[in-house]
């Protein structure tokens, strides 16, 4: 255990069931301030739900949950309000505002909760479509966007607000090479630049190698393994050696 | 997988009973419309939002509106002629009729009835493609209250469009009365007017009118409460669009029919 200081997410053992179907059981990890951890495991492992849970998306059954000290399962609406503005949030599916336009999407979150006048607000839009790469599409609609240009609107939009933890689910699903690279190199300088908590869910351990200082893999609603990148190959569990060895192909 | 929200009914019920299910979707129904009033008796609302579903629902209904209310104008005074022709004296009755009708009845009733064809299925369907597509998610992930920003504007819309909507309504219909007279009768328009406002007081169109913002309170909550907490993807949105239309028109037959023998009951004057 770490000083809590140094704690940005933490879960105590943490469960969850949807239905009848237990998705996490006793889970407890604990993420520091501007490292990168990622959960890898397999299609309905229950990745998403443990991203969902950590901004209170979703309520756990059992445990407790902690967002930068303060525990999040108990809070009413307003304060996970409150807790949700020092988190961002990338979806799997991208999940943008599909009745706006692309800078409009970026400015949304801007006039609901930075306050900050109209000028800095398109400002920041304008740095932030700069940063994706995405300067010539302000004015589009999501709809003629592609799935990768897509995945950087919803980075930039969850970046606007400058979280100190941002939430990943998936982020290099459905995206060309030339876009992976991209979100790789964006989120290297996240974290050693502004010293962002990152929380990846991935498929793969390509995926999250070079970003993430701890992995862990989630079967059968625990997480069977956890630690840095190169502690993974020594882990007996044909679960964690498949996702290993995936590295080889 | 959508945001657990005290008002959502839960997916866990999918697999249990017709009569379970009824409840759970009725009881579910009505902490939603608790849930709502109370959210509407604690601004600021968000003002920007309820000006753009104002465009949506009451502006761009107008068209609809006032060419039904021209249809159904025809139509009632048809209605009455047949009824009265054999009485005698009919052309100095109809205006009187018509427009007592069409203020304390059928203004109210027809308006509510299109606005929720027409506006229920857009807000069913609306909010459940949000859902599934997780928008709503996505708001509630950047600290944006989804409830507030999507169903109160939604509800808070509702309940101002449809006292104006229904004003117009009753005037389209009394237009259209005006036209099937000067088709059948030398009425003039002035000796029209006059006999329309003979026998109808301000109690007799600011109740009723007043009334359909209770309606506008039930089309936009029932609607939204189907449409923000659907759980399923195509299927879902199907059904909250078509649940939508049909609960939406059974609350406002249902509750036109109350309120109206309430105000019979709390003002037996207004009845002539």
């Amino acid at each position: 255990m770490n000083p809590d200081g140094d704690v940005a997410v933490r879960f105590d053992q943490v469960s969850k069931s949807i239905g009848a179907t237990h998705i996490l059981e006793d889970v407890s990890f604990e993420i520091l301030r501007g490292t990168a951890f990622s959960i890898l495991g397999r299609r309905g492992a229950g990745k998403t739900i443990a991203l969902k849970l950590s901004n209170g998306l979703l309520k756990p059954d059992r445990g407790r949950i902690f967002i930068n000290q303060e525990e999040i399962t108990g809070l009413d609406r307003p304060g996970l309000l409150r807790v949700r503005k020092s988190t961002g949030f990338v979806f799997q599916n991208s999940a943008v505002f599909d009745s706006i336009s692309v800078a409009e999407n970026i400015a949304f979150p801007l006039r609901y909760n930075s306050g900050k006048p109209e000028s800095e607000i398109q400002d920041k839009v304008r740095q932030q479509l700069l940063q994706v790469g995405m300067e010539q599409n302000g004015d589009k609609m999501p709809v003629d966007l592609s799935v990768g240009m897509r995945k950087l609107l919803g980075f930039a939009r969850a970046l606007a607000c400058d979280p100190s933890i941002l939430l990943l689910d998936d982020p290099w699903n459905d995206v060309d090479s030339i876009t992976a690279a991209l979100i790789r190199r964006l989120l290297l300088d996240l974290k050693q630049r502004c010293r962002t908590t990152l929380f990846i869910v991935a498929n793969k351990m390509t995926e999250v190698r070079h970003i993430s200082d701890q992995v862990a893999v989630l079967d059968g609603g625990h997480l069977t393994a956890c630690g840095s990148p190169n502690e993974m190959a020594r882990f007996d569990n044909s679960i964690v050696r498949q996702f290993v060895s995936q590295e080889d192909f | 997988m959508g945001i657990e929200h005290p008002i959502r009914t839960g997916a866990d019920l999918r697999d249990s009973s017709s009569i379970k299910r009824l409840w759970s979707a009725s009881t579910g129904l009505i902490r939603f419309a608790f849930h709502t009033l109370r959210e509407l008796l604690h601004p600021p609302w968000d003002a920007e939002e309820i000006s753009r579903q104002l465009y949506e629902i009451g502006w761009r209904s107008i068209p609809l509106i006032l060419v039904a209310g021209v249809v159904v104008g025809i139509v009632i005074v048809e209605l009455i002629w047949t009824a009265l022709v054999n009485f005698g004296a009919v052309d100095s009755v109809i205006p009187a009729e018509l427009s007592r009708t069409m203020f304390r009845q059928m203004g109210p009733l027809m308006t509510g009835l299109l606005v929720s064809g027409r506006v229920g299925a857009a807000i069913g369907a609306e909010l459940a493609v949000l859902r599934i597509t997780g928008q709503i998610d996505a708001l509630e992930s950047l600290a944006i209250d989804s409830f507030r920003h999507l169903v109160i504007a939604r509800v808070i819309a509702c309940i101002i469009a449809l006292p104006i909507l229904t004003t117009l309504m009753s005037f389209a219909e009394i237009a259209g009365g005006f036209l099937w007279e000067a088709a059948h009768s030398e009425m003039s328009l002035r000796l029209y007017v006059a006999r329309i406002f003979d026998k109808v007081g301000w109690g007799d169109y600011i109740l009723p009118t007043l009334m359909t913002a209770v309606l506008g309170f039930v089309v936009g909550t029932v609607a939204s409460y189907l449409g923000y907490t659907v759980e399923e993807s195509a299927v879902g949105v199907r059904r909250a669009s078509m649940h939508s239309v049909v609960l939406s028109c059974l609350f406002v037959i249902a509750l036109n029919l109350i309120l109206n023998q309430m105000m019979s009951f709390w003002f037996p004057g207004r009845v002539q």
